[in-house]
């Protein structure tokens, strides 16, 4: 993997995929605002979250990661912020301006908490945001400015024997090339501990990620559920996977093979190139929202019977070795890796398509997912608001 | 479709218990699979679907269950060489209405 990709770079020195204007609504009070306006301008990515206020401790902490994390992610090239909330809008404001973003703050003190007035300033500054990002060009950009995340989402045991393998080679491809790679979904390493910490720099990141598990398994007793049932879920059992450490030992082959450099909390950025982990919840919207959060451009997403959830803002690929999968949902299914379950192919031969299929879509083509409009981010909750 | 498959099944360490279906596989035939020098020929016990596992051995109750070359869990019940290996028989390390069951428990 030498060759590069076209991509959009921005002034603090990251590259983008994508060239998106996020409309951004920090508080519950402007969601109706925001989407009214992203309804205006549907060339524009829309977030929004249902708290504003009284989020307070770890949740605070983790709010303003999430929301500064989905504005400065490398595929947003502008942002129109909407909030009912100016102190903290206005730092989220000076904070995004400060990676050299275009940042527009539309504040309902600003206009007389008439939402319809913000839905006016709000169309006309996106539509002129919009013209401006319409004129930027990408550029050539190489491996090493690349930041991909992998997640397996309805997993099947042909995800382990082929399509984790598959994102796995491209993840020691990336990394070897200075790129930077991460995988999350902390209790999917559950029984495959032995296998990450072997491949950890260091005592310390060996340590970090036995006790992660162990803080996640222990999240678990204390609610009081059923494990099985949830994880491994109904559908995985259906589709032949038994206990959480056989669809782990699977899961974690999405990380390739090579050095894991460190661990992140959910949303936190790595601080520099090689695999990383990230501590996080398994649910896919949550666990893609956290890569996304952290920079991360695109998201490789297997599946064993089929996921449609996608990333708003990073362009996520869908990878199924499932014969009857890549069959029947060919409107889902970016790439179908089941040839390396047949004679007629091999994993060498369909991770040399599928770099190349990564790189294309890095340069502007389209997953089946933005065609679709199946993007979402998400805040996480920890705790009770005040 | 199946004969361009690389095999019926998979066998992915030579320590393994089991095999992974890539086609179906009907209760009476004969499976055979191998990886490295071992190889391993069964008479199938239970219809197994697609990507389920068989045993390859006959296993007593309260073994581990390796698949490439890791422990997924522990039999429950006696398991006989050809029959499906699934919830029925096996299980992990897990948690039941907020307590531990280990597998070796």
């Amino acid at each position: 993997m030498t060759v590069g990709f076209e991509g959009y770079h921005r002034e603090n020195g990251s590259v983008g995929v994508r060239n998106h204007l996020l409309i951004l609504s920090t508080t519950g009070l402007t969601g109706p605002a925001a989407r009214r306006i992203g309804m205006a301008l549907p060339a524009a990515k829309v977030i929004t979250t249902p708290y504003g206020s009284g989020v307070v401790g770890e949740d605070g902490a983790l709010r303003d990661r999430m929301l500064l994390g989905f504005a400065c992610n490398p595929n947003v090239g502008a942002i129109l912020l909407l909030s009912g909330k100016p102190p903290e809008a206005e730092s989220y404001r000076d904070q995004i301006a400060a990676t050299g973003r275009p940042v527009e703050l539309l504040l309902l003190d600003d206009h007389g908490q008439d939402t319809l007035q913000v839905t006016d300033d709000g169309v006309r500054a996106g539509a002129r945001l919009l013209r401006m990002l319409s004129r930027q060009q990408r550029a050539p950009a190489s491996i090493s400015d690349l930041f991909l995340a992998a997640e397996c989402g309805r997993s099947d045991p042909s995800s382990g024997l082929a399509a984790n393998p598959l994102v796995g080679r491209i993840a020691d491809a990336i990394t070897t090339n200075g790129g930077r790679f991460i995988v999350g979904e902390t209790m999917e390493w559950f029984g495959a501990e032995h296998h990450l910490e072997r491949r950890a720099v260091s005592p310390e990141v060996a340590r970090a990620i036995r006790a992660a598990v162990g803080r996640r398994m222990e999240h678990a007793s204390a609610s009081g559920i059923d494990l099985i049932g949830n994880n491994p879920g109904p559908t995985n059992i259906a589709a032949g996977l038994t206990t959480l450490e056989e669809k782990s030992l699977g899961a974690i082959q999405k990380s390739g093979t090579g050095p894991i450099v460190g661990l992140v909390g959910h949303g936190e950025a790595p601080s520099g190139p090689g695999c990383w982990l990230m501590d996080q919840p398994f649910y896919a919207p949550e666990s893609l929202s956290g890569f996304v959060a952290s920079g991360a451009q695109m998201v490789l997403f297997t599946t064993g019977p089929g996921n449609s959830f996608c990333s708003l803002l990073a362009p996520t690929i869908k990878i199924s070795a499932n014969v009857d999968t890549c069959a029947r949902l060919r409107e889902q299914i970016d790439f179908d890796a089941s040839g390396i379950l047949r004679a007629d192919s091999s994993l060498e031969k369909e991770t040399e398509a599928l770099t190349r299929q990564v790189l294309q879509t890095a340069s502007g083509a389209l997953t089946f997912g933005e065609i679709l409009s199946e993007g979402e981010e998400v805040v996480s909750r920890i705790g009770a608001s005040l | 479709m199946n004969a361009q498959l690389v095999a019926q099944a998979l066998v992915l360490h030579e320590s393994d218990s089991v095999a992974i279906a890539l086609v179906p596989l009907a209760a009476g035939q004969c499976l055979s699979v191998q990886i490295g020098t071992k190889e391993w020929t069964v008479q199938i016990v239970d219809d197994i679907p697609r990507y389920h596992k068989v045993a390859l051995i006959d296993l007593p109750s309260k073994r581990d269950v390796k698949k490439g070359g890791d422990v997924i869990g522990r039999t429950t019940v006696p398991v006989r060489a050809g029959a499906h290996i699934h919830t029925h028989n096996l299980t992990g390390t897990t948690c039941i209405k907020g307590k531990w069951r280990a597998a070796s428990a």
